[in-house]
């Protein structure tokens, strides 16, 4: 399993997912936890750019609360949303991805 | 005599009580009696109405003056001196009529010779602030916790208070430069102060429970809300948000974040929110803050720290 502070670990628990092996309150946890709290990894400037997107764009709008999502729907998105941008940073990050290891490999032939 | 009710009235209200009690406390130590209390018009009524006001300095309360030793000071309309420096030579480019230099907040002048700042830094329990004020340790009663001494600078006390774990954000506009998140201890302090202390070691052992994160005071349960807290609406993901450890930002630093932001921009999915940015030290890190808040409905959408860009306020590195 990969460690809080490697950057693997954001990718593996974006495809996990996208594929539907973690729930979306999982992922956005974890997201935060990484990548907005100990923010030690070693992105490249494009990496941090589509993950930085992802962060303030998705996973900061995601909320579990139907009520939250009915009076501001401006503000908050469902778990349909979380996945619509997960899947797109997941296709810009496609070229990263490649030179990650095996398991990764083999999570990513699952995602679309 | 006829106002004597009134006065024994506003300084046993229960409003008073609350504010002052250390203050309460030392007026009966000092074995003032009401007969002694001159009626004033100031609204300092529970200080004015004693001889001893500013700074503990007498009042003569024919000429409003207060005598400090060396010279007289009229607190009411100058706020200075009203003669002239005995070391005015010394000091040629200050006002000899001006008291403390005009720095009343970082610099004390006991008895009207000399602005000295020979008082230490200290966190005040009871509103956040850091202050300056007489010793070098821990003055328990007060709630006042010592962060460094008289010749610190303003990054030593920044340091002690990283080193000390609090919550912080840095503000220039007020005094001691800090507003810092002192809710937990304060919670623990009351508590310490409303237990029966059998003896002097549990009360210095209960005090440093507190001071190191609130061992002693955790099988407490919940926090309760604060006034701050009550203020605001909040929506359930952001109300979910402050209950998670990781994700929680103190009430005082998403207010403080909110009345002084380092920038305000729109909702980016356009809402009729504000986005308000700031930075924050949580455990002696720095993080941007972001704090989505709508005025109209009083609401706290969103809050979140991070070591990323957010909006305007780049990485931090």
């Amino acid at each position: 399993m990969y460690k809080k502070n490697d950057k693997n670990r954001i990718f593996f628990y974006m495809c996990l997912f996208s594929i539907g092996k973690i729930t979306a309150e999982e992922f956005c946890d974890d997201f935060y936890e990484c990548y907005d709290i100990l923010g030690e990894m070693d992105f490249s400037q494009q990496e941090d750019e589509v993950l930085n997107n992802l962060s303030n764009l998705y996973v900061r709008r995601y909320t579990p609360y139907e009520s939250d999502r009915t009076r501001f729907p401006d503000i908050f998105i469902d778990d349909i949303g979380l996945k619509k941008g997960v899947d797109m940073a997941i296709t810009l990050l496609k070229s990263s991805l490649k030179v990650v290891a095996q398991d990764m490999q083999e999570i990513l032939s699952l995602c679309k | 005599m006829e106002r004597l009710p009134a006065y024994w009235e506003e300084v046993f209200s229960p409003a008073c009580l609350l504010k002052e009690p250390l203050f309460l406390r030392t007026f009966f130590q000092k074995s003032h009696t009401i007969e002694s209390a001159q009626p004033t018009d100031s609204h300092w009524y529970y200080t004015t109405s004693l001889p001893y006001s500013f700074n503990g300095k007498e009042k003569d309360w024919e000429s409003g003056f207060h005598y400090y030793g060396a010279r007289y000071y009229w607190s009411e309309t100058l706020t200075g001196w009203l003669s002239v420096d005995p070391l005015a030579d010394k000091y040629p480019s200050i006002s000899p009529y001006a008291y403390c230099v005009w720095n009343p907040v970082m610099l004390v002048d006991p008895d009207g010779n000399e602005a000295l700042d020979n008082d230490d830094y200290y966190l005040n329990l009871k509103n956040g602030l850091v202050e300056y004020h007489e010793g070098s340790e821990n003055r328990l009663d007060e709630g006042l916790v010592h962060l460094v001494g008289d010749d610190a600078t303003y990054g030593d006390v920044e340091d002690a208070l990283k080193n000390l774990g609090y919550s912080y954000v840095k503000n220039h506009s007020i005094p001691g430069g800090f507003i810092v998140d002192t809710e937990k201890q304060l919670k623990g302090w009351e508590l310490w102060r409303k237990m029966p202390i059998a003896s002097s070691f549990f009360a210095a052992e209960a005090f440093s429970c507190f001071l190191e994160g609130l061992p002693l005071f955790k099988h407490l349960g919940r926090r309760p809300a604060s006034s701050v807290e009550i203020q605001y609406n909040w929506t359930k993901t952001a109300a979910g948000h402050m209950q998670d450890p990781n994700r929680r930002i103190p009430v005082s630093i998403i207010d403080e974040v909110k009345k002084h932001p380092m920038h305000v921009r729109p909702d980016a999915q356009g809402s009729n929110a504000l986005m308000y940015y700031s930075t924050m030290t949580k455990n002696g890190i720095d993080y941007n803050v972001e704090v989505l808040y709508e005025q109209s409905s009083n609401t706290i959408y969103h809050f979140k720290y991070s070591k990323k860009a957010l909006g305007p306020l780049p990485n931090i590195e």
